[in-house]
Formats: C-alpha cells, structure tokens, sequence
C-alpha cells in the first residue's frame, strides 16, 4: 500500500502553509472507452479537441448565464480561500475555491472576452483541469462564504462536462453511470439478484424480531414507492439502515416497495455535470412511480440523491403531479420516519441505544443544496429531531462546521475512489478535527450520517485516524434499534 | 491490458489487478495476488472465498457484506454481525472490496461502497 499523509488530529482546523502544485499529480483513472459511449461522449481524447471543448464552453456560457456571471464577477476577495476542504487538508493553492475556478477563468479570459489575457488552453491547461476538478467533491461550502453568490460546484461541473465532450471522463462515475442504464443501479444488480438480497435480509430481520418483515420488490399498487442508494444492499453500515427502513413500514403498517428499475437514488449524472445523462437517470424513479401507481415516493439516506430528486424532478421531468396530492413532493425517509414517532404511530424506547454518544454529520447535499419538511431550515432540525427521538445521548459537533457550513466528508461527486486516496484523506481533515473534539470532550462513538457515500468514506477514513470503522451508521439505523416490537 | 505474470503465463486484469477471464483463476493464483500484498491466506480466508465463488456461481453477484460478515461471525465463533465485519478487515485489511473479491476472480463492486 502506498503512504499517505494523514493529518494529526488536534481539533484545531489550522490554515496550511501554501504548496502550489503538490496534489498536482494526483489524477483519477480515465474513462472506459465503452462506458464513454454508452453516456453519449466521445470515447477518448481526439484531434481537434481544443476546439471541441471551446464549442462547448461557449455552449455553456450561451445557455448558462449564472455560469457566465461566474466567470465574470469573481473578485478576488478571498472570502473562499481557507472555506475548501481539499485546500484545508493540502495546502496545494489549485484546491482554493478561487485557485480552482481560475483554472477555466484564465482560459475563458483568454478566448470569450475582449479585455483577454489569461491563457491559450493547452495540453497542460488540460491536465491541470484533469487533475483539480476532480479534487472538488461540489460540496458548496465555499459558495456559502462568497459575498458574491459564486457556486464553484456549478464551475466544477462545467468543467467536466467540458472535458466528458472532448472524450476524457472519469472512469468511476461513467462507468457506475452505465450499470444503471443497464440494470437500474450503480451496483449492477439485476432483479434476480436484487430478489435474493432483500430474500436474505426478511430472514435477518425475522431471525431479529421474530417478525414477517417484508422487503418488497416491484409490487404495483402499493402506497409508497423507496427509493435508496444501491449501497444499501450490498455495504455495512447501509444496509442496517435499509433495515430500519423496512421495519419503520412494518410498524407503521404502509405499503411500500422498491423498484429493481429505480433501484437507485444516486444521480452520478449530476457529479459530471452533464444534464442529459442526470435526467435520464431522474427519470427511471418517475416512470416507476408511475408505473407501480404509488401515492407517494420516499428517498432513502442518500445526500446528492435526495437534492437531484427534491430539487430537480419537476423541470427535468415535470411535476409528480400523478402522485397523492398531499405528497407531490418526494419525501424524506427522516421526515417520514419523524411524523410516525410524533404522531405515536410508531412506539421507540431511547434506552435502545444508550450505549451510544451520537453526533450527526450533515451531508453537503442535503444542508447546502437542499432542503426538507415545511420550514427553512428543516433539513437541519428534522435529523437531528429523529436521533433524539430514539437516542438519550446527542451531541453536535463545533459550529462552523454544522448545519449549513458542514465541511464534505471529502469522497463527494465521483471522489469516492481508491487512485486519489491522498484527495480524500486530506478532504476529510477538518470533520475529522471536529470529530476529535466531541469525541475527546464528550466520549462520542457512533457518527451518524444520511448519505451512502459519507458511510463509506468515513468507514474508510476512520481506522486511518485512529477511530473505529463501525463508529459510522445511519439515523435510521438508530431507530431501527429502537423501535418497539 | 494491465496483466499478471503468474507460473509463465500472463494473465490479463483491469487497471485495478482485478482478473478479466473467470477461466484465468485457480487457487494457485488467488495465494499468488495475496501474497503480492503481503497476505498468507489461511482456512479462515479460503472460507470466505468459497463462499463468495459459490453464492456468485448461483446468484450472478457477489454477496452484501451483511451476508459476508455473518459467515465470518460464523466461520470464526464471533457472536453477530459487528463483530464479524470488524474481524472481516483484520482478515483483509484493504477490505472485503479490494481484497476478499479480487482473490476470488470477481469484478470490483461499483457504486457507493
């Protein structure tokens, strides 16, 4: 195994001296040429591609004026500088926010404005985007402290959707963006196999409760149509909470099902910043909440699934207008889940997990790009009302890196893969130092968190500093530890 | 193509050392790619490994972890399924993903795992 840095953990989130270029080499695997076509891309980089990605750029600056003004009213205050994690954790001056973004404003200056100056887009320049778009996990952390509104993560997607028209994609995210094109999922789990996992985990859960815990699949009719992230069939800790899930519609008595056709909440389309490919997989969950005749769609514990689905599905593929019309929004499972312990539907006994110290990590994509509930602000109170209400023991972590300035888990928006490990490592820095401080001060140990890819990066990230990996669970794994049978 | 030099021949992987031809595997080969990450599989790893060829050859996909880290609570006398994730990683400490499945000859598990 090669050696990585791994920061030393003090709780104090210390600004780093300056090392530009050292995560230079850091680069992520290219695209399968097969996975390229299969998105609609070119399959690799071909002659003539400067002119290719500059028809595109200026594609993108026609019909994307936020983009533009992006390009244009930048500053240089350096409000963002010291707000990236990746910057945090490396010090490399093309991880700031504004470093990052200068990458393409030197090459927008260059070609789409009068004043000029910045650079030609050469080789070089190419690589360099390469490289540090794809040391961005499009968190919007630094958009919160811009004075002017600028979202890099839009920036960032630009860029590689940019690069996915001249053929140089990423590996990971196209070619998880194929499998579910082809079996419903980023895992690449057809029916059959689907059928015999949740088969598997019935019998868990009767061996557990002594109940007939159902794990529907591809039932029409039924109220409720879930939607997780595909990792919680396969991976640990998500699949306690996929349990959760089902025992919460056992209690409550509603029907619901999983679709093997929308077997997934995750939208990679997103992280590549190509819009056609986002809207072809948003839809698959739209067809089947059609097609079952579901009154209601309810998204699992997945961060950026949840922001494409609640923010999104209405202008990529009009109004879930079909649906109950008290629920013509997607719902989340926290919300779900909450509303059934207030109203008393379902019964919990908090002494279930005494044993644990719990402290919550808002996922990017759920506290900065999104929303929940009824009022602003829910989709900061609703989880942490869940914890509480099955939990005896809560604490938070630090603000400044809470709520709306959560720092990334560093895995985010296709980083969740083993050749940019030092990317990683570095990104999960700051959570780490907050982590420290409760964990010294206050003797937590279990991290609770709403999204499949924090679940994993932290499971990773965590023997690395020191702590144990199973530390790392869901809300709903909480209450499906708590609830009454 | 990315490939392995094992006993003369060359056996073809993805970037990642995993092996593209099913046929290509044997358990000479398996003890080969462990021993390359420094790894002496023991009965406890064979255990699992058979385990994960066998439930692919019926079901076309390896098994959730959930399922693996119940077979080495059994395999290895632990009491439930914490215990044996975590005893899972003293066994392949890169992981069920990375080691676990390459050793048997399957693909890398995609996705947010």
């Amino acid at each position: 195994m090669a050696d990585y840095k791994i920061h030393e953990l003090t709780g104090k989130i210390k600004i780093p001296k300056a090392s530009p270029g050292i995560m230079g080499t850091e680069t992520v695997q290219p695209a399968d040429e097969s996975d390229m076509k299969e998105l609609g891309f070119p399959p690799k980089l071909q002659e003539g591609w400067k002119e290719k990605a500059l028809g595109t750029f200026k594609q993108l600056l026609d019909n994307n004026k936020a983009l533009k003004d992006y390009m244009d009213i930048c500053v240089r205050c350096g409000a963002c500088t010291d707000k990236c994690q990746f910057f945090l954790g490396s010090g490399d001056i093309n991880n700031t926010p504004v470093g990052r973004a200068e990458l393409m404003r030197n090459v927008y200056r260059y070609y789409f404005t009068t004043a000029g100056g910045g650079t030609p887009f050469t080789e070089d320049v190419l690589r360099k985007w390469y490289s540090y778009f794809y040391q961005c996990s499009e968190c919007r952390r630094c958009a919160r402290f811009c004075p002017y509104g600028i979202d890099t993560a839009e920036i960032t997607m630009a860029a590689r959707e940019i690069m996915d028209s001249i053929g140089m994609g990423q590996k990971y995210a196209t070619h998880v963006i194929h499998q579910v094109y082809w079996s419903g999922n980023n895992m690449g789990t057809d029916e059959h196999a689907l059928k015999t996992v949740l088969g598997e985990f019935e019998e868990d859960l009767k061996d557990e409760t002594g109940k007939d815990i159902r794990i529907p699949l591809n039932e029409e009719g039924a109220e409720v149509l879930l939607v997780p992230p595909s990792a919680d069939f396969f991976a640990l800790p998500h699949t306690e909470s996929l349990l959760g899930y089902a025992k919460v519609f056992h209690k409550a008595g509603i029907s619901y099902t999983i679709s093997s056709y929308a077997s997934e909440a995750a939208n990679f389309g997103m992280f590549i910043g190509s819009y056609d490919n986002a809207k072809k997989i948003n839809k698959r969950i739209w067809d089947e909440a059609k097609r079952l005749k579901v009154k209601r769609v309810v998204i699992g514990e997945c961060g950026h699934a949840w922001r494409a689905v609640y923010n999104y599905s209405n202008t990529m593929n009009g109004p879930f207008d079909f649906l109950d019309n008290r629920y013509l929004q997607p719902t989340h499972i926290c919300d779900f889940t909450l509303g059934l312990i207030k109203d008393g539907t379902i019964k919990v006994d908090k002494s279930a997990n005494d044993e644990f110290v719990v402290t919550y990590h808002d996922p990017c994509n759920v506290s900065r790009a999104s929303r929940m509930g009824s009022k602003p602000g829910d989709q900061f109170t609703i989880p942490r009302d869940l914890i509480k209400s099955v939990a005896n023991h809560f604490v938070d972590m630090r603000k400044g890196t809470t709520k709306a300035e959560t720092f990334c888990c560093g895995a985010g928006a296709g980083l969740l893969t083993e050749e940019i490990m030092q990317t990683r490592i570095n990104g999960v820095m700051p959570r780490m130092q907050a982590l420290y401080e409760v964990v010294e001060k206050y003797h937590v140990n279990y991290f609770a968190t709403i999204c499949a890819i924090c679940k994993t990066q932290f499971s990773a990230m965590f023997p690395k500093y020191g702590y144990e990996r199973d530390m790392v669970g869901g809300i709903l794994q909480l209450v499906g530890n708590a609830i009454v049978f | 193509m990315p490939y392995l030099d094992f006993n003369g021949k060359k056996i073809e992987t993805d970037d990642e050392g995993y092996i593209q031809n099913a046929d290509d595997w044997s358990k000479e080969l398996a003890e080969f790619m462990a021993k390359k990450d420094g790894l002496e599989l023991t009965k406890e790893h064979w255990a699992l490994i058979d385990f994960i060829k066998d439930y692919f050859a019926k079901n076309g996909q390896a098994p959730s972890i959930r399922n693996v880290a119940k077979k080495v609570a059994e395999v290895c006398n632990l009491p439930n399924v914490r215990a044996g994730n975590k005893h899972l990683y003293v066994l392949f400490p890169q992981g069920p993903a990375l080691q676990l499945v390459r050793y048997a000859g399957l693909s890398k598990p995609t996705g947010c795992v």
